[in-house]
């Protein structure tokens, strides 16, 4: 399990990342996919998603449609077209932050960093 | 692959209900959530009630409210300002309040402009950004009007409060008005949503007990405060329905629904307690031992004037028995002093009528009457400054002054002779203005100013204790002097 202040910033790109690979998908599968996709290293608690996705709704950047399964109403979340850039930015972002923590964390960082540049 | 029935679906439903989640589709969204965690619980073979006990440990109406709440924080700027703004104004009005508090206590300077401050950060910040956090949390139908009410009574409330501790002009206005919205208009707004929310009997019942007993209490400090009839009455009804009927029944149903008792539910308890329990103690105690003070003193008062009077009577016609040449020299000072000292007892006895017919709003008579047994004098608490302050110092008590000004002149006259008793005429009857608070106040403020009538009759009747004793005096006085 990773630490939950590590995940905090990490979880709008994570959403936005799945959202642009699938057509459209339901609070509850995205749970599922990123327990699976991350082998049940990193959860995401239905608290802490939910928010996210109504925020990111009020920001025009996913759009929702609703569909009666199974007896139940089931709001299924997918990218406006402004949101598909908005994904390639963020995930761009992260990607970005990941590769400047992989090189803080090699041992000798500075050296290597130098003798590369 | 499992998927509910109807009947499942519909008591997940009813579950989430209870937590009243109105944000958008917030409410489908984890009604499917929590369906999905459910079937999938389901799949590794356990059945519908277990699945469901496993699950709603994790979504207890609590952390639904939750949800919703961070929800609007992260999309609404309003109100996450609001928030901030109440939990900042909050700290910031109870320090100020809490300092005016104490400094009032200690009667230091700036007191007054420290409490008002606090209020008015209290009235006009912190009060209107809670109600406004609250709005947007509960979205119910009639909720304007109850928020609206709830935000104006309160206001009118505290600022009725405020002006009461001040002593301004206006303030049983304010708390009259402020407490007729919130009984009258809040309170039966919220009992109705509350029971149109409420399923059960049992919850309908237990909402209109509670809200019930609410109104009446309240209704019973506002009787209290006004002193209309019938306060103890409607308190003793209010509180049994509270404390022996609600509370418990409350208890029970809280405590079925949940298993455990939370720290939200002894938060209220405590709430409920300080408010009920304090406020009836208060009310009961105060009243009580602070009449007792008023009624003893009366009584010494009146107990020490009669027999000074029998001990007057005796020295005048000592007197008179006194050689003809003696009797010549003092007689017009013994006159005068006499005739004095009555006029000052009888203005005082008048006082008395006036003030009693004026806060018990009776004929001279029954005046009379109630003036017998000072705990029968209804107007207990109420101050009325027309009578013995006037506008511009032209009341009772500046007349009052001044005849006794002109006494003891003649006691002067007649005590030069004895600086001693002079002095100790001087200290009984002291009219001079007073140095308090940091600034003058006249004989007159000092003694009547915003005092309950039954204090003011216990001050005169002090006054005329004391003009019996320095008469007393000063004719012993006289009649041991020769020729």
């Amino acid at each position: 399990m990773v630490q939950n202040s590590l995940i905090k910033g990490t979880l709008n790109p994570i959403i936005l990342r799945l959202l642009s690979e699938r057509k459209r998908l339901y609070g509850y599968e995205i749970t599922q996919l990123v327990k699976e996709i991350s082998d049940g290293k990193i959860e995401l608690t239905f608290g802490a998603l939910y928010p996210i996705l109504h925020k990111l709704e009020v920001d025009g950047v996913v759009k929702t449609e609703s569909e009666v399964i199974n007896n139940r109403n089931r709001i299924y979340y997918s990218l406006t077209e402004t949101g598909k850039n908005t994904a390639k930015e963020r995930v761009a972002e992260l990607e970005d932050f990941v590769n400047t923590l992989r090189v803080l964390l090699k041992p000798n960082f500075g050296l290597e960093y130098a003798i590369a540049k | 692959m499992q998927s509910l029935n109807n009947k499942q679906i519909e008591l997940i439903i009813s579950d989430v209900e209870e937590a009243r989640i109105t944000f958008s589709h917030l409410a489908d969204e984890l009604i499917d959530h929590i369906c999905c965690e459910v079937e999938n619980e389901m799949n590794f073979g356990k059945n519908f009630d277990e699945a469901y006990d496993i699950i709603k440990q994790q979504t207890g109406s609590r952390v639904l409210q939750k949800i919703q709440e961070n929800t609007h924080y992260l999309i609404d700027i309003n109100y996450r300002r609001m928030k901030m703004t109440m939990k900042i104004t909050g700290n910031i009005s109870l320090a100020i309040l809490g300092m005016a508090t104490v400094m009032k206590l200690f009667h230091w300077p700036f007191s007054n402009i420290l409490l008002m401050l606090g209020f008015a950060v209290l009235c006009l910040i912190f009060f209107p950004s809670a109600i406004y956090a609250n709005y947007k949390e509960v979205k119910i139908k009639s909720s304007k009007i109850l928020h609206l009410s709830v935000l104006i009574g309160g206001i009118l409330f505290m600022v009725g409060v405020l002006f009461k501790v001040l002593h301004l002009f206006g303030a049983a206005f304010f708390l009259f008005s402020g407490w007729m919205i919130l009984l009258f208009i809040f309170l039966p707004i919220l009992l109705y949503v509350k029971l149109n929310e409420s399923t059960s009997m049992r919850d309908k019942s237990i909402v209109m007990v509670g809200i019930i007993g609410l109104i009446i209490f309240e209704l019973s400090t506002m009787f209290k405060v006004f002193h209309y009839k019938g306060a103890a009455m409607l308190m003793i009804v209010g509180s049994i329905l509270l404390v022996t009927i609600f509370l418990p029944m409350f208890t029970y149903s809280k405590f079925k629904e949940i298993g455990k008792i939370t720290g939200q539910y002894i938060y209220l308890l405590i709430t409920a307690m300080f408010f009920i329990l304090l406020s009836i103690l208060l009310a009961l105690n105060v009243s009580i031992s602070v009449l007792d003070v008023f009624s003893n003193e009366e009584i010494n008062s009146v107990k020490i004037t009669s027999y000074l009077d029998q001990k007057n009577n005796k020295l005048y016609e000592d007197f008179r028995s006194k050689t003809d040449s003696v009797k010549v020299k003092y007689e017009h000072q013994v006159f005068a002093i006499q005739n004095r000292a009555e006029m000052a007892s009888k203005l005082l006895d008048s006082i008395e009528i006036v003030l009693v017919m004026k806060s018990d709003n009776v004929d001279e008579s029954t005046a009379k009457n109630h003036l017998k047994d000072i705990n029968t004098i209804a107007g207990k608490v109420t101050t009325d400054n027309s009578i013995m302050i006037g506008e511009r110092n032209n009341g009772l008590a500046n007349l009052l002054k001044q005849k006794l000004s002109r006494f003891k002149e003649d006691l002067r006259t007649a005590t030069a002779s004895n600086q001693e008793l002079s002095n100790n005429i001087e200290n009984l009857i002291n009219t001079s203005d007073v140095f308090l608070d940091n600034e003058n106040q006249t004989w007159e403020q000092f003694m009547f100013q915003d005092k309950p009538t039954i204090c003011s009759i216990t001050v005169l009747k002090d006054i005329e204790k004391r003009v019996k004793m320095v008469e007393s005096q000063t004719i012993q006085y006289i009649n041991t002097l020769k020729k």
